[in-house]
């Protein structure tokens, strides 16, 4: 049964960009989205927020992505939930590494807003469906 | 026994009337109760009755009791028996053997018979005073336990009231002595049971027991003596073949125990010797006759050890005469025989050795006759086995030896010597002679003879052996005699003496002559002829043809004629007699003499008798005309060299090399030619007795080696090259080579010498600038800026220049080289970099910019770039390697700074763009509300140029990766198709959007390429939007795929406008678009294709197009086509030929030859079959069949020169009509390399191919002289089926190809970077042969340029087609070369 995909925290540390991606993904794709812009909001949100999918930038002041997906794995409240990297920095060997640290999937910046929302829903069918 | 004496009368009447009475009164009873019961009396009054009535019935009962008396009397005549009875019973206790008693209850002897007396020694009467307890009944048991009351056995079986029996008892006698009895005794018992006393016997057992005691004793004895025994015992029980009894020896002789062997039921049957079973058959059939039978044989013990026994079986027969069991005694008798055979082996040894000796053993009596010889005598002899015996030794003595021999034994015997030895021919009965060897022994008796003793051997061999020896010693020398002559001897006089005298010594003869032919005149000559002992002088005659002499010198054989005497009635032959004529000789020999291959004459031997020579003496002969002919032809040399001696002299002055002569004594200059003369510019006379050391320069090399050489020279030593300074006559020095030889005078000692000096100054000079140059080579080394070093496999410095060391912070080359031992670990950071570097070299044999962090002295760790190649040695084995390197540390900071740069800025471009584009996405999706449709329309622009900033972010990235060499590739073998079905469906949806259609049409279902496949479909992706992009509306864009040679090419073509001509060129550079109006209504970043090329590169692949205006256009690349390697291992290519035969059996011929040759070979049958594989694939060569059934081969060879793929293709007929095909086939264009008749000639045949492969047509080689890549990248693709064209972009890379590469044509860009294309005309009409020019450029020339070169062609005006025509006009059509089948 593929679970329930409502939620979604997203963290962005560049105003601009969680706008555009909140709105896109409120507006187009009907999420209940929150957002956040370091790592260390992005703990507490998770825990109060309980969102079924995390959105989450690499390059940020502070805590970067990797750094947060690890700290939110170390907790046993929050390490259950799926989490999605977003990032201009696509390597092929920087995608193979996201995904050794156990993202769900990489969408690559800039991103299309209109298919934001269908592409996460793909790859929440493709790991769940 | 003795009843108490009562008179029986009075017994009888006593009881008759006591019987009376008690009847009386049972009557008075019985009849007083019948009153009692008849109720006459009141009471039964048994008293009354019985008293009172008495005397009143007394009369009656006495009536009665006499009745009674009557039957009383009738019963006396029973008691009368019973007692004569009793008698015999008395008699018979009597006269018993054992003794018989009663004794009564209280234990008392009541009762004994005599047997008992005698016992006891003691009367009835005594004995019969004893009881139980008395000394006499209760002695001890036999094993002397007394017994106590109780045990004694009356007193038992009173007490217990059972019987014993057997108890045996010492009982004491009256005179003290005990006896040994046995006892038994039964109770005598009352009706109740009650015992009232007991009877039994003693039996005196003494006598027994003793008897039994000794018996015991015996057997005991027996026993231990019978298992104590050597002999193995044993018996069988012959019904059931069991063993009933073993001795202990068991355990000696079979290795098991007794107690097993018995319990075994095959036991005894089982250590029998495989062979000897039969002779225990044989002891069986005896032993059933009874007979006993003793047997020798073996036996194999437990441990496998076999034994011989003597084995004696001995049957017990029954009563009826049959065996019941036998006893079996087997003895060990091993060690005699081992001892027999020993002694036989021994016997029989000395047997075979006199027997077969290969010596002769007789024997004679004193008086020597013949008492014994040998078979190997009689062999010799031939004498039969007895024949000789009884005949005197001296019978068989040849008689020449007789005496000798006869003196001989006397000698031995007066001497007493016992064993001599002496050689004597013997003589067999068929005559033939003998020599034997012989060792004779004395045999002597008390010391009187008494005969002799001989071992004799053949020695007939060894005498003839001595005496071929002897005679072979002397031939040898004759003939070495002959050989010092030829060396010696000056003269021919001496030699023919020295030829004559030495043959003399071994070929008998009568006649002798030495014939020498001389060709110019055709004379035959006999300087020396000796016939009957008489020297003729010589005559000068010419060769009678077919004479014997003649034929030896024609045919260069030794001859060897016996004539017959018939032979000899005819008159001699013309020619061959010589000297005496008279005589005729019997027996000739000719040998040839011999000079290299030329017979220059014949020497003769020749006897009266017939039967003179034998081939050897023709050997001989032939072996000294060998040596002969050699001296007479330097004889005739020397007199020749005499004559010759002036042009001698002039040979000597005028030699290119200088020739002089200095005496061994004083040093001093002997002889000199003109040549050395010049060489020193000295007058010969002035030259002439100078002393040599004047003629030497004042160097190390000059007077003072001179000096050394001639030191040696004196010793003895032979000078070779050595290199010297002399000085010439105007002081100037000259290096020379000199080389002497001692000349020697009779006695050895050094006279002077021949020397020769070769002018090796120029040599020396030229040694000199190599020097030098290596010295200026050393300079470039040790003052290079880049490092320059040489290291052992191993990983040590071997060399190394200051450029390096300083680069690495050392002082100096040879600091470096001590301190850094290990390069390995070392100087490599990475301690795996070194491993790289070796692998690297021993894969390529140079690395190229292998870029390494390396350490100083200093431990800081800068960057090198090594350039290195492998050294080997002259065995091609690699011995190092050596390399320059050059500091990169610096472009590397550079390097990572950019990259950084660019990957910086490309993320913080993004991070904005990713809003930006975010927004305006919103905006124009209408998700943040209805706009109005102006606003729309400049949000559309906003939106559709932040994607394009975004596509050119990401080619900017790639572009910086590919140029970095960073670009990583993950490359794979995979399906191509499935790549470029997955494109297409991800490109439809775009191309929808221009109203395009994307068709794929695939030739190729399955097809396999080792690609990264995100790269590719990248460049799929872009050249499919290309297409896309410029095609018209509802246009239809077509991706192929499709095979090409060994590649695969994916072509996605358009029908647009086409490429613009002028464009062409640029199409693959950096932000090339045709025009600025392109971008804007396209889209796109300019780099698309530029980043394509650089990948299908990267994939060792090639991009290209095809363009018509108003047609369309067509992109395509090519990639390798990927095959599994590890299923099909590709040997190296071998050529490849086709057999075209149709018979089977030929063409596997062929095909085995062929193949033996390293040919990789297709067979065709038919001309069609050939056709369809020639159409297939590449062929070095097509060998073909005259006889092919399904067309006429001639025509199949027009045909295949009508085609434009096997035009070229070299052709070598084999077949039976070889000769008519090259008539039918000849005058006419057709090229065949070669006609080869069957049978096939496989050296011809396998030539023929060799020499066509070898000249097979090479594709041509155009050098493209062109500064704009694209240009050549185009040209070489259409040229690509034409030939192979290699790039120069500048004219200096130009001149250095064309310098030392090969080029069939040159195509010329005349608009080059570093000067005008035309310069190089000249240059190219110099090659041999000129090369084509095809100018190929945007400028038009002059009309006198225009007819230097073979064609012009202007850009943009050449359509493709026309390029390709023009050159293919000009390229040499490959033709087979013609090699002759003359």
């Amino acid at each position: 049964m593929t679970p329930d995909l409502k939620r979604i925290l997203m963290v962005e540390d560049d105003p601009d960009i969680q706008t555009v991606a909140q709105f896109a993904l409120e507006a187009v794709g009907g999420f209940n989205v929150q957002v956040c812009g370091d790592g260390k909001r992005a703990l507490e949100q998770t825990l109060a927020f309980q969102p079924d999918l995390i959105l989450l930038d690499v390059m940020m002041p502070g805590m970067d992505g990797p750094a947060v997906l690890k700290a939110l794995r170390a907790n046993s409240q929050m390490s259950g939930t799926p989490i999605i990297f977003m990032t201009a920095k696509v390597q092929p060997q920087e995608v193979a590494h996201y995904k050794e640290l156990g993202a769900l999937e990489v969408i690559s910046k800039p991103f299309d807003p209109m298919l934001l929302s269908d592409m996460i829903h793909q790859i929440w069918e493709q790991k769940y469906g | 026994m003795r009843f108490p004496k009562i008179p029986r009368r009075w017994f009888y009447y006593l009881l008759a009337a006591m019987v009376l009475l008690a009847l009386y009164f049972l009557f008075q009873v019985l009849d007083g109760w019948e009153e009692f019961a008849a109720g006459r009396s009141s009471t039964f009054d048994l008293h009354a009755i019985l008293f009172q009535e008495a005397h009143t019935h007394l009369i009656s009962g006495l009536l009665r009791i006499a009745v009674l008396l009557i039957a009383l009397l009738a019963t006396r005549g029973a008691f009368a028996s019973a007692r004569k009875s009793q008698e015999r019973l008395e008699r018979i206790l009597e006269t018993a053997a054992d003794g018989i008693y009663f004794v009564n209850r209280s234990g008392r002897m009541t009762m004994v018979n005599a047997a008992v007396e005698k016992m006891l020694g003691a009367t009835r009467a005594e004995i019969c005073k004893t009881k139980y307890n008395h000394p006499t009944w209760k002695t001890t048991t036999p094993d002397g336990k007394p017994f106590p009351d109780e045990e004694q056995p009356f007193s038992r079986v009173i007490k217990t009231g059972a019987p014993v029996h057997g108890v045996e008892q010492y009982l004491q006698r009256a005179d003290g002595k005990q006896i040994l009895v046995s006892i038994n005794a039964t109770p005598l018992k009352r009706e109740f049971g009650q015992v009232i006393g007991v009877v039994g016997t003693l039996t005196d057992i003494t006598e027994r027991k003793r008897a039994e005691k000794e018996l015991e004793t015996t057997t005991s004895l027996l026993k231990s003596l019978f298992d104590n025994l050597d002999e193995f015992f044993f018996s069988v029980d012959v019904a059931t073949g069991r063993v009933l009894q073993a001795s202990n020896a068991c355990e000696k002789m079979f290795g098991v125990s007794a107690q097993s062997f018995m319990d075994d039921p095959n036991s005894w049957r089982r250590f029998i010797h495989l062979d000897d079973k039969s002779k225990v058959a044989d002891a069986r059939s005896e032993m059933s006759q009874g007979t006993t039978t003793i047997q020798e044989m073996r036996i194999v013990d437990s441990g496998g050890q076999p034994r011989w026994v003597e084995a004696k079986f001995k049957p017990i027969m029954d009563s009826s005469h049959r065996p019941v069991r036998f006893d079996a005694i087997l003895s060990d008798i091993t060690e005699r025989k081992r001892g027999e055979r020993a002694l036989i082996e021994s016997e029989e040894r000395y047997k075979n050795i006199v027997e077969n000796a290969n010596d002769i053993i007789y024997r004679t009596d004193a008086n020597g006759r013949f008492v014994f010889y040998n078979a190997k005598a009689s062999q010799l002899l031939k004498y039969s086995a007895d024949e000789l015996i009884g005949r005197h030794y001296l019978d068989i003595i040849d008689p020449d030896f007789r005496k000798e021999t006869r003196q001989f034994y006397r000698d031995q015997i007066v001497r007493q010597i016992p064993n001599t030895y002496h050689e004597v021919v013997v003589i067999g009965k068929d005559g033939t002679k003998l020599w034997l060897g012989q060792n004779v022994q004395l045999l002597t008796e008390e010391g009187r003879l008494i005969g002799f003793q001989s071992v004799a051997r053949d020695i007939s061999e060894r005498k003839r052996a001595e005496s071929e020896a002897q005679r072979h010693v002397e031939q040898l020398s004759t003939l070495n005699e002959i050989g010092r002559t030829v060396s010696t001897a000056r003269d021919l006089t001496s030699v023919l003496d020295t030829i004559y005298e030495q043959v003399s010594r071994i070929i008998p003869f009568d006649a002798f002559y030495i014939s020498l032919y001389a060709v110019e005149t055709d004379e035959l000559s006999f300087p020396l002829l000796i016939d009957g002992g008489k020297r003729y002088l010589s005559e000068r005659k010419k060769p009678i043809h077919g004479s014997d002499l003649f034929m030896t010198l024609t045919t260069g054989i030794p001859r060897r004629i016996i004539r017959t005497p018939e032979d000899m009635v005819q008159p001699p032959k013309p020619g061959t007699g010589v000297g005496d004529q008279s005589r005729q000789s019997a027996a000739l020999l000719f040998a040839p003499l011999f000079v290299k291959d030329n017979v220059i004459g014949v020497i003769s031997a020749q006897s009266y008798t017939a039967n003179a020579y034998s081939e050897e003496h023709l050997q001989l002969l032939t072996s000294i005309a060998y040596q002969a002919a050699i001296a007479i032809n330097n004889a005739r040399l020397l007199e020749a060299l005499y004559q010759s001696e002036d042009r001698y002299k002039e040979l000597y002055d005028k030699a290119p090399i200088a020739y002089y002569s200095v005496d061994a004594s004083d040093g001093r200059i002997r002889m000199a030619n003109q040549t050395m003369a010049e060489m020193l510019g000295y007058a010969m006379d002035d030259l002439i007795a100078r002393p040599i050391f004047d003629v030497y320069a004042d160097t190390p090399f000059g007077k003072e080696k001179a000096k050394q050489v001639f030191e040696r020279f004196r010793a003895g030593e032979e000078i070779h090259d050595e290199e010297v300074q002399m000085l010439t006559a105007e002081g100037k020095p000259l290096w020379v080579s000199i080389s002497a030889q001692a000349v020697r005078d009779a006695a050895g000692s050094v006279v002077y010498s021949r020397s020769m000096a070769q002018d090796i100054s120029k040599r020396k000079a030229a040694e000199e600038g190599l020097r030098q140059a290596e010295e200026k080579y050393r300079g470039i080394f040790e003052n290079a800026i880049v490092g320059i070093y040489q290291t052992s496999m191993e990983g040590k410095w071997l060399t190394a220049n200051s450029a390096l060391a300083r680069t690495l912070g050392y002082e100096s080359p040879a600091q470096m080289i001590d301190e850094m031992s290990d390069l390995n670990r070392q100087f490599y950071v990475d301690p795996n970099r070194r491993a790289d570097f070796v692998r690297e070299m021993e894969e390529h044999d140079v690395v190229w910019g292998f870029e390494s962090e390396v350490r100083r002295r200093d431990g800081s760790i800068i960057w090198f770039s090594e350039n290195a190649r492998t050294i080997r040695d002259q065995a091609d084995n690699r011995i190092g390697f050596e390399g320059t390197t050059i500091d990169i540390t610096d472009r590397k900071q550079v390097d990572r700074l950019k990259s950084e740069f660019v990957s910086v800025v490309s993320h913080e471009l993004r991070t904005p763009l990713t809003s930006i584009r975010g927004s305006l996405g919103l905006i124009a999706g209408g998700v943040a509300g209805e706009i109005a449709p102006k606003a729309k329309s400049l949000v559309d622009i906003a939106y559709k140029n932040s994607e394009r900033l975004i596509l050119l972010i990401n080619d900017i990235l790639d572009i910086e990766k590919i140029e970095s060499g960073k670009m990583v590739f993950d490359n794979r073998p995979m399906e191509l198709l499935p790549l470029l079905e997955q494109a297409v469906e991800a490109n439809t949806g775009y191309a929808e959007q221009y109203g395009v259609k994307l068709l794929l049409n695939s030739q190729l279902p399955s097809v396999m390429v080792n690609a990264d496949y995100g790269r590719l479909t990248q460049v799929v992706t872009n050249l499919i939007s290309n297409a896309v992009k410029f095609s018209p509306r509802g246009g239809v864009v077509e991706i192929a795929l499709a095979q090409r040679k060994a590649n695969v090419r994916v072509s996605i073509q358009d029908h647009g406008s086409g490429i613009p001509e002028e464009f062409q060129s640029r199409i693959f550079q950096k932000f090339a678009q045709a025009d600025s109006s392109t971008t804007r209504q396209r889209g796109g970043t300019g780099l698309g294709l530029n980043i394509c090329k650089a990948i299908i590169e990267k994939l060792s692949g090639r991009i290209g197009f095809e363009s018509q205006p108003n047609v369309g256009t067509t992109f395509f690349f090519d990639l390798p086509e990927w095959r599994d390697e590890s299923a099909a291992p590709t040997a190296p290519a071998k050529t490849r030929i086709l057999v075209c035969e149709d018979d089977y059996d030929t063409a596997a011929l062929l095909q085995l030859l062929l193949q033996q040759a390293g040919f990789a070979i297709d067979l065709a049958h038919t001309a069609a079959q050939a056709k369809m594989l020639l159409q297939k694939n590449h062929y070095g060569a097509l060998t073909l069949d005259l006889a092919l059934p399904d067309q006429d081969d001639i025509a199949f060879i027009h045909d295949l020169r009508e085609n434009e793929s096997t035009r070229a293709l070299p052709v070598i007929v084999v077949s039976v009509r070889a000769e008519q095909g090259r008539v039918a086939v000849n005058g006419d264009a057709v090229k065949v390399i070669d006609w080869i008749s069957k049978p096939i000639d496989a050296k011809r045949l396998i030539g023929a191919v060799n020499c066509a492969t070898a000249h097979a047509p090479k594709p041509a080689v155009i050098l493209h002289i062109e500064d704009d890549d694209d240009v050549f990248q185009v040209a070489a693709l259409m040229l690509q089926d034409i030939a192979r064209v290699e790039h120069a972009t500048t004219l200096k890379q130009a001149r250095e190809r064309l310098s030392h590469e090969h080029f069939d044509l040159v195509i010329l860009d005349l608009e080059m970077p570093d000067g005008s294309g035309l310069e190089l005309v000249p240059l190219l009409q110099a090659q041999i042969p000129p090369i084509p020019i095809v100018v190929f450029s945007v400028d038009e020339i002059s009309k006198e340029t225009a007819a230097k070169v073979s064609a012009v062609l202007i850009k943009s005006r050449t359509s493709n087609e026309k390029l390709v025509e023009t050159i293919r006009s000009l390229v040499p059509t490959p033709q087979p070369v013609i090699a002759g089948g003359e």
